[in-house]
């Protein structure tokens, strides 16, 4: 073999090793490129794209005359993506933000036991010096980066505490309920209130940004020009049947004392005005609340979160009830409008009910109502009420008694936009047998009739069937927000809610309660400082109400009044219930007086009446 | 007889200029792309520096065509001499670049002295092994034939422990494989032994694939030798030494190294494994290629490249931006474009029909085979991960001047073949 054949073996050998070895690479090229293509896509778009949450404005909130109440203010929160950032950084961190490192390590802790991936809020609504000194060191602090965030910000003297309800940073299992709907940890959620209730509406629809990231986690630019973006919708806006005019005069009229208030509009249900005292500012929910103020919140022994306009379940309503038990017993046939009972100063059951006023004599139920006469309501519950030829006499009536109460709404929870409500007491023969095992009679029951013993009302519910009495026998589906308006669209609608419900009485029967009531307040009755006088070119408003005491065995009696005006065309309907004050003229009547003339005009022309009223105190001190 | 320069090989000058073409238009992407946000200023002057080197290659190349090949051979041993020298003073005087200390800077120009040394070292073997009594040497136990194996792989060994005593250890294996590239080309070695060389670097390759991979390799091979030579000793000998080949360097890998070294060397064949560490380099390259698809995700395009998830991207990893932004189309061109410059060469110097060129040619296919391989294996998940750059395409100046001096030198060679019938024989 001659060495230049030799040199053309070697050649072919080296040709065919050459094209072997590329065959063997291009191989492997057609394998990644064109058959497992799609898995290393979806590995490299992993790496570079990241899904970011952008929160919409959350909805405004409008009084019924639209009014701002409530709408954003921008905040800036601090965030980490712990996926690029060194835990080693972290005491810098906090010593930045001036933050216990305890507190920081443990937030930490929470966002990566939740994501290594994604981005989560280590503080929110920092300070801005805060962010300028992190801002100043991100270039040494991988992964930390900002984010605007909002929180409410509250615009009327209107409070509005309960109502609204109050924002704050979701919690942990609120967290593990929504996070398929977007939330992430740093979020702020509605927590009481409509804020609450209407938070899917109130949010608005989040958005989806996707953006190209690089390898130290910085943004760089959207993804494929943003095309697969989603943008957010901002929340709707609520527009609430609440006047904040009445409701922060309602809510100085509280001022020092402990008790609720609620006005509705009698053909709707909307809820005017709203109020539980004490309460408090929800500002303080503003830049985060602090653990005092939370414990503060929480441990008062004056229970400020305590909603006394809806939750408030064992207060007896005391001689508001009478015009309901009047319209229980017209509508059972007991009595009709003409029917005098005798009032001889009081009741003889065992013990004798005295009668306040003195001796009412043969008395109408009209004049009962307006003088409240106690031995009317008494004879209604236990001589007529009871049917005493049967053996099961009195249970029966007990109940049904109960029932109407319950036609009423009393005893029930209404249905109602926000949460948080109890549905009082109205006992029936069950309820009887199991609070006192050992036997109970017509002396039980008694007191019942007037208001009074072993039963409990709310303001919302006193209010919500003095407006079925004032609008003829419909029970309003009481409700803060009257609509929702879409931001963008500008369009309006009204949410779902029950329809109102129909209590079965007759027109005349409900009329001569009515007159009743009229004559409490207009007549020579007990309500007479409801009345509103012409003033000012202002006509004269005639109210329609009924006072009540509510009897305190440990303290002072509670004062209590219903009222619907103006008393020959309802529209609105008041339940006012003011704890350990006196008689129910002294405080509920006139503060029930102010609001509807707040209502009506626009401002009181009462300042005694109003300074009265703040005058007097049930609360110590919140 | 023609002119010389009538014979210089244009097909071959014609697939240099389109890949440092291709080189030049992955380091615009690289560092002209989005990505330049990310890089250091020096990063980013890659390209314009790339396409000075390229002027400069070029000017190189033609000084280089215009000497007579005598000339250059005669500069021979001076140009081996200069390359330990220079290897020499990289150590003493050299700066420190990623680790490697193989950078000597004559004022503001640095030189990478690795690369220099290789034009040195391939020129000085060849004409050793061009020499008439290396040629006469007959294999065998015999002084002549172990002083000239002793002298070559010496000649070559000398300078590949030096780079690796730099801290440059992927360009060490380089020069290292010039050594059985040398042998097989110069008839030094019989090919049935060359074969067994192959076979025991495919083992240890397949020990850390897949052990049993290997075990089934070293029975195959050794039947394959059997029918190949007729000669039952020669199976044996596979069987033997190529298993224990494997077998150690299975022991090696699991007893003896330490782990991050194992973990550097078996990355490649399991990233995921060292997903933070030795992996992520292949992970991320692996991502890059393989989501490029057929036709790519278009010039300055790719979301892995563009990113800065591609470390060192205009040099060692230029391959991954190819892959990523051109695609299965562009991948395989530059192969196309490879295997047509290295079977073009080794043509060329089979066709001068002396052993000088074809020896010398022989080194530089090799040294461009090597790098070739290692470089494209390692982005795509199938090497290990060693810092190589891939020929004419990668950033580097004095690789690019290096491989087109040695690519002008085969040039040279095979154009003036007719000078080397009057003192050298066939």
């Amino acid at each position: 073999m001659t060495s230049q054949d030799d040199a053309r073996r070697r050649f072919r050998i080296f040709t065919v090793l050459v094209l072997g070895l590329f065959t063997l690479l291009t191989t492997r090229l057609v394998q990644m490129q064109l058959l497992d293509a799609d898995q290393y896509r979806s590995e490299a778009q992993g790496n570079a794209i990241e899904e970011k949450v952008v929160r919409p404005a959350r909805g405004y909130v409008f009084d019924r005359n639209g009014i701002l109440l409530v709408d954003n203010e921008t905040t800036l929160s601090v965030t980490v993506a712990p996926r690029y950032f060194d835990e080693a950084d972290l005491p810098l961190v906090a010593e930045l933000a001036g933050r216990p490192l305890e507190a920081v390590q443990a937030r930490y802790d929470d966002i990566t036991e939740r994501s290594r991936y994604q981005e989560d809020v280590l503080f929110e609504n920092v300070p801005f010096w805060t962010f300028a000194r992190l801002q100043e060191n991100q270039y040494r602090l991988r992964g930390i980066g900002f984010r605007e965030d909002q929180q409410r910000r509250y615009h009327t003297d209107s409070r509005l505490t309960h109502a609204l309800g109050y924002v704050n940073e979701i919690d942990g299992d609120e967290l593990t309920e929504m996070e398929a709907q977007g939330y992430r940890l740093g979020d702020r959620i509605g927590k009481t209130g409509i804020e609450a209730e209407y938070e899917p509406v109130l949010r608005g629809r989040v958005g989806r940004e996707f953006v190209l990231v690089n390898v130290h986690g910085m943004e760089v630019q959207p993804y494929e020009g943003g095309a697969n973006d989603v943008e957010p919708q901002s929340g709707m806006a609520l527009n609430l049947a609440v006047d904040s005019k009445v409701q922060a005069l309602a809510e100085s009229l509280f001022v020092n004392k402990r008790g609720g208030a609620v006005m509705l509009d009698v053909n709707t249900g909307g809820i005017i005005s709203m109020v539980s005292a004490p309460d408090f500012d929800l500002d303080i929910y503003r830049d985060g609340i602090t653990t005092a103020e939370n414990n503060f919140l929480n441990n008062n022994p004056e229970r400020p979160l305590f909603n006394r306009s809806t939750q408030s379940s064992t207060l007896p309503p005391g001689s508001t009830w009478k015009p309901f038990m009047a319209s229980y017993a017209l509508e059972e046939g007991m009595i009709d409008e003409h029917t005098q009972l005798y009032c001889p100063g009081g009741y003889r059951l065992g013990r004798f009910f005295k009668c306040h006023g003195g001796t009412h004599g043969n008395i109408s139920v009209r004049d009962a109502i307006r003088v409240s006469c106690n031995t009317f309501f008494f004879r209604l519950m236990n001589d007529t009420f009871v049917n005493e030829q049967h053996p099961e006499g009195i249970r029966m009536d007990l109940d049904r008694w109960s029932a109407w109460s319950n036609r009423f709404g009393f005893g029930q929870l209404a249905p109602l936009d926000i949460p948080n409500q109890n549905a009082g007491l109205i006992p029936d023969s069950a309820y009887f047998d199991r609070a006192f095992p050992a036997g109970w009679g017509p002396g039980f029951t008694v007191n019942l009739g007037i208001g009074q013993g072993n039963m409990g009302a709310s303001p919302l519910q006193l209010a919500r069937a003095t407006a079925a009495i004032a609008n003829g026998g419909t029970l309003v589906t009481p409700h803060l927000v009257m609509a929702q308006t879409d931001p963008a669209t500008g369009v309006t609608r009204e949410p779902v809610r029950p329809r109102a419900r129909r209590i079965p009485m007759e027109p005349r029967n409900l009329a001569v309660v009515r007159e009743g009531m009229v004559e409490a307040v207009e007549g020579r009755g007990t309500a007479r400082r409801a009345r509103i006088e012409a003033v000012d070119g202002f006509p004269k408003i005639p109210v329609a109400g009924k006072t009540g005491t509510a009897q305190n065995p440990r303290g002072k009696d509670h004062s209590v009044f219903i009222a619907y005006a103006p008393a020959d065309n309802p529209e609105v309907a008041v339940g006012v219930f003011v704890e350990n004050i006196g008689y129910g003229g002294t405080a509920a009547a006139p503060i029930a007086s102010l609001m509807i003339e707040q209502y009506f005009r626009g401002r009181t022309f009462r300042p005694d009446l109003v300074r009265f009223v703040v005058a007097q105190r049930s609360v110590g001190r919140i | 007889m023609r002119a010389w320069y009538k014979n210089i090989d244009w097909v071959t000058l014609l697939l240099w200029a389109a890949l440092v073409g291709i080189g030049l238009v992955a380091i615009y992407s690289a560092t002209h792309g989005p990505a330049r946000e990310f890089l250091l200023d020096s990063v980013q002057r890659n390209f314009n520096r790339q396409a000075q080197w390229f002027g400069i290659s070029m000017v190189a190349m033609t000084i280089v065509l215009l000497f007579p090949a005598r000339f250059i051979l005669r500069l021979a041993p001076l140009g081996y001499v200069v390359s330990l020298g220079l290897l020499g003073a990289a150590l003493v005087f050299g700066r420190e670049v990623n680790g490697a200390k193989s950078w000597l800077y004559i004022g503001p120009v640095g030189l990478q002295v690795a690369e220099v040394a290789k034009v040195g070292t391939v020129l000085a073997a060849t004409a050793f092994l061009s020499r008439t009594e290396v040629r006469s040497a007959t294999f065998g136990w015999n002084a002549t034939w172990i002083r000239s194996f002793v002298s070559l792989c010496l000649m070559i060994g000398v300078p590949a422990v030096m780079v690796v005593a730099q801290n440059d250890t992927g360009t060490g294996l380089v020069f290292m494989a010039l050594i059985p590239v040398m042998l097989f080309w110069s008839g030094l070695v019989p090919l049935p032994w060359m074969a067994l060389g192959g076979a025991a670097a495919v083992a240890v390759y397949l020990v850390i694939v897949n052990p049993l991979y290997a075990a089934i390799f070293v029975v195959v091979a050794a039947f394959g030798m059997v029918v190949w030579t007729r000669s039952r000793g020669m199976g044996l000998l596979m069987l033997v030494a190529v298993g224990g080949i494997a077998v150690a360097s299975w022991v090696g890998l699991n007893k003896v190294l330490q782990p991050h070294q194992v973990a550097r060397l078996v990355a490649f064949d399991d990233p995921e494994a060292f997903r933070a560490t030795a992996g992520f380099h292949v992970i991320q390259s692996k991502a890059a290629i393989g989501s490029g698809g057929l036709f790519g995700k278009g010039f300055t395009n790719g979301t892995q490249t563009q990113l800065a998830y591609i470390p060192e991207n205009s040099t060692d990893f230029v391959y991954t931006i190819i892959g990523e932004e051109f695609g299965f189309v562009g991948a395989v061109l530059v192969l196309i474009l490879f295997a047509a410059l290295l079977i073009r060469l080794a043509g060329l110097g089979v066709q001068a029909g002396f052993a000088l060129p074809r020896l010398f040619i022989a080194g530089v296919t090799g040294i461009f085979l090597v790098h070739i391989l290692i470089n494209v294996g390692m982005t795509i998940g199938v090497m290990p991960v060693i810092g190589i750059p891939l020929p004419f395409i990668s950033y580097g100046g004095s690789a690019l001047l290096a491989n087109s001096a040695m690519l002008a030198i085969a040039l040279n060679l095979h154009a003036r073949r007719d000078e080397f019938a009057v003192y050298s024989g066939r």
